[in-house]
């Protein structure tokens, strides 16, 4: 008895939490496919009389928000790709306990996820690089974290040496090793932290901000940063009427502008959940 | 032994290797890139001055390089704009990084002129003084004098062309005028008036809104000040926002009983809801929507900025009008008369900056000011009594005061009575209202005044009055507690030192003016 109390008491409150946790989402989602006229006119709506399509519609008529979705959806495909390219292949060459200069080049790594330069040397380097307003300025300061190699290399230090012996003894080189033997046996490691970074470069903002001076070249997080902060944050009134006189979109547009930016990265989630539990845990077990 | 050695440095090639493909096939994209935006400066028979400027924007989408107005104005000028377009939203992180990092656009916007940075750089002889060169051009001079002496530094000296705006017709009541005379209400003249009015508004709604519907008065507080408040502030006080001069002394206005008589004010309203219950956690655009679905009697705005909702509730209301109020208990505000600065980095030669100034009084020129702000005639605006009217092409090329208009605008002491869409009568009443404005306004002593401490501490300070004003309208503290707070405020040694700081400022530009 006692224990159905205990498990059902325990059922409503943990269920009343989620709806707490779920209500943001779910308004959002609401106010994104209700009537614009309709939410002006009662400012809450939780369940809307009209549905309508028209803030969707609107959104992709606008080359500025197709061309941002555009822009992120570049950096999250080749900003990962290449991302994992060069992880896997530091992390597995440093695995390896026959490369010159291990320990220096781990020392190395494992600075950068110690020391954090600041701002000022992060942007004087890339404008040196001529990288100002190109998309690479926010994939290649960014290519690899020394945290992820770090993790990653305790993965392949899991493979057996005797397996890469005996793909060198069919004919491998070093490179095919990798190519064809390890990266194949890491694919879950790889899911893993192929979505850490696809979600760290679908986020990209503050990099894009400094960087990216050119409204054509900017990801969808400042776009969304420009459609949705308040008017009144702006510490200047004259700023806070220009915007609130320049068709600064209405809510629903600017929740549906939020459910088109959050729905792919949620989508990639499911595909990638089962190889996730597997690939995070990698390297957290010591034998 | 020496196999082993081999593969290790074939590994330490492979690790190399993933490093170096990655960013040489970056540079090839990089560098196509950068011969993609050199190609459309395009070649011109004379050199054309190249400019780099960095402003800021508030339209949706700021005027591409190829944008018609800006070749039109390149044109004219013989220059080669390249415009830095930053959102307003971030533009105080990219300032500060692009000031910091010593690449200085040749004409960049310093929003705030007073800020630390900006005036440490200044002190370091970071921008070009242009006192004296600015006398040489006349539309430059057809700036007030108001707007060139709030943003002279400490030294006295102008380093920057100000981004001008008018000192009339700034921040001030705006009111229906239509649901005043349905209840044969007068226009409001003090704040008891306006207190009458507002509870009329709700109780007996001309529109017959519920009581619950109507936000007499709608506003919002920002996260750290009083925003759409702040004007009935200075309407308690007579002074506009912080500081107050009394026998030539600034006193901090917080420390005054009228501040006090402001918070029961406000206490008042708040507990008969004529605001809104939740004010402190209100945005601006809530506040906005709430004033153009026609809810709202009173909100604070700037003159032209009552013709927006009027015009969207005449579509069903053809009668609403909003109305701004020339003053309320004889108090007005007068602005600085300025958006911040361009500036000229030290790095452009003397000969240079004066053509960058020569750029700039052109834009605030009539010809110059109208072409970035208008467009051409017949393709961007039409003139309709005198009146010139954007069409939708202004909005596809993105010609509007908005974008470029914030790099190139004239002095224009009317601008704020004038909006898009305006009819004649409302924009005539609009005038009169600055004109009679104009002559009782006060502006706010303590512009430009420097104080060290003000800088280091003053926004902390400014951040606990207002979160103590904010509690005591909403009933969580009491007014003793407030009265307990403005007597240890008396004794603070930050206040105590800003206000000394402020002060020995305040009489050297005083002396300096007289002399």
């Amino acid at each position: 008895m006692g224990d159905r109390v205990f498990t059902a008491t325990n059922a409503a409150i943990l269920i009343l939490i989620s709806l707490v946790a779920v209500f943001p989402l779910y308004y959002v989602f609401v106010v994104s496919f209700t009537d614009p006229s309709e939410y002006v006119r009662k400012g809450v709506v939780l369940f809307p009389e009209k549905w309508s399509l028209d803030s969707y519609r609107y959104l992709m008529s606008t080359n500025s928000f197709l061309n941002a979705m555009g822009n992120s959806l570049f950096l999250a495909t080749v900003g990962t790709a290449c991302s994992l390219v060069v992880t896997s292949g530091l992390s597995y060459a440093l695995s390896r306990k026959r490369l010159g200069g291990r320990r220096t080049l781990l020392l190395l790594i494992l600075l950068t996820t110690l020391f954090n330069p600041g701002l000022i040397p992060p942007y004087l380097l890339v404008r040196e690089l001529g990288l100002i307003n190109s998309t690479w300025s926010l994939i290649l300061p960014v290519l690899s974290s020394g945290w992820y190699v770090l993790l990653m290399k305790g993965f392949f230090d899991s493979i057996p040496a005797s397996l890469e012996e005996a793909a060198r003894i069919d004919g491998c080189n070093d490179f095919s090793v990798w190519w064809r033997v390890i990266l194949p046996l890491s694919l879950p490691s790889l899911a893993a932290f192929g979505l850490f970074y696809a979600v760290d470069y679908w986020n990209t903002f503050f990099s894009a901000l400094l960087y990216i001076n050119r409204f054509d070249k900017q990801p969808l997080q400042v776009l969304l940063q420009n459609m949705l902060i308040d008017s009144s944050i702006s510490g200047s009134s004259e700023a806070a009427q220009m915007m609130a006189e320049q068709r600064i979109p209405g809510q629903t547009l600017k929740m549906a502008a939020v459910v088109i930016a959050t729905v792919p990265i949620l989508l990639v989630y499911p595909f990638l959940q089962k190889h996730f539990a597997k690939g995070a845990m990698v390297g957290s077990v010591k034998e | 032994m020496s196999k082993e050695r081999n593969k290790g440095l074939s590994l330490l090639g492979l690790a190399t290797a993933f490093v170096l493909v990655a960013s040489a096939c970056s540079n090839g994209k990089a560098g196509g890139s950068d011969t993609g935006t050199a190609g459309t400066g395009g070649a011109k028979q004379e050199a054309p001055l190249k400019v780099s400027i960095m402003t800021t924007y508030y339209t949706p989408e700021p005027p591409g390089p190829d944008n018609v107005i800006v070749k039109e104005f390149e044109k004219r000028t013989n220059t080669d704009l390249d415009i830095t377009w930053v959102s307003s939203n971030n533009y105080r992180d990219k300032l500060s990084v692009t000031l910091a990092s010593g690449d200085i656009p040749d004409l960049v916007l310093l929003d705030d002129p007073f800020n630390a940075q900006v005036r440490t750089m200044v002190a370091q002889g970071a921008f070009w003084d242009i006192t004296d060169v600015r006398k040489d051009y006349p539309n430059l001079m057809k700036f007030p004098d108001a707007t060139w002496n709030n943003q002279k530094q400490r030294d006295g000296k102008n380093y920057g062309v100000p981004r001008v705006r008018p000192v009339e017709g700034g921040s001030g009541f705006i009111i229906r005028e239509d649901w005043l005379k349905k209840l044969n209400l007068p226009v409001p003249q003090t704040t008891e008036d306006l207190y009458t009015a507002l509870k009329a508004f709700k109780e007996k709604n001309p529109d017959g809104l519920k009581p619950t519907e109507v936000v007499p008065f709608a506003g919002a507080t920002a996260s750290d000040h009083l925003n759409n408040f702040i004007h009935l502030q200075n309407v308690f006080t007579g002074t506009h926002w912080h500081w107050k001069a009394i026998n030539n002394e600034l006193v901090r206005v917080d420390l005054l009983p009228e501040v006090r008589e402001f918070i029961v004010y406000m206490k008042r309203l708040y507990d008969e809801k004529l605001i809104p219950s939740d004010f402190a956690v209100l945005k601006g655009s809530q506040v906005s929507d709430m004033v153009k679905g026609g809810k709202a009697g009173v909100y604070e705005n700037i003159v032209e900025n009552s013709w927006e909702p009027t015009e969207i509730l005449r579509k069903t209301n053809p009668d609403a009008t909003f109305l701004p109020l020339v003053s309320l208990n004889g108090f007005a505000s007068k602005d600085n008369g300025s958006f911040g600065m361009f500036a000229i980095p030290k790095k452009v030669s003397e000969e240079k900056m004066k053509k960058l100034i020569a750029l700039l009084d052109y834009g605030a020129s009539e010809e110059g000011s109208d072409l970035a702000n208008y467009g051409f005639e017949g393709v961007h605006h039409t003139v309709e009594n005198g009146i010139k009217v954007s069409t939708e092409q202004a909005k596809k090329d993105i010609v509007a005061q908005q974008a470029l208009g914030q790099i190139f605008l004239k002095y224009d002491k009317y601008l704020r009575a004038w909006r898009a869409g305006i009819p004649n009568d409302l924009y005539e009443r609009n005038k009169k209202i600055i004109d009679m404005r104009e002559k009782i306004s006060v502006p706010d002593p303590s512009t430009g005044l420097y104080s060290e401490t003000n800088l280091k501490k003053g926004g902390e300070l400014d951040k606990k009055i207002f979160d103590l004003k904010v509690k005591v309208i909403m009933g969580v503290k009491s007014l003793e507690d407030w009265d307990q707070f403005v007597k240890e405020l008396k004794a603070n040694p930050d206040l105590i030192k800003i206000t000394e700081e402020l002060n020995e400022a305040y009489k050297a530009r005083n002396s300096k003016a007289k002399g």
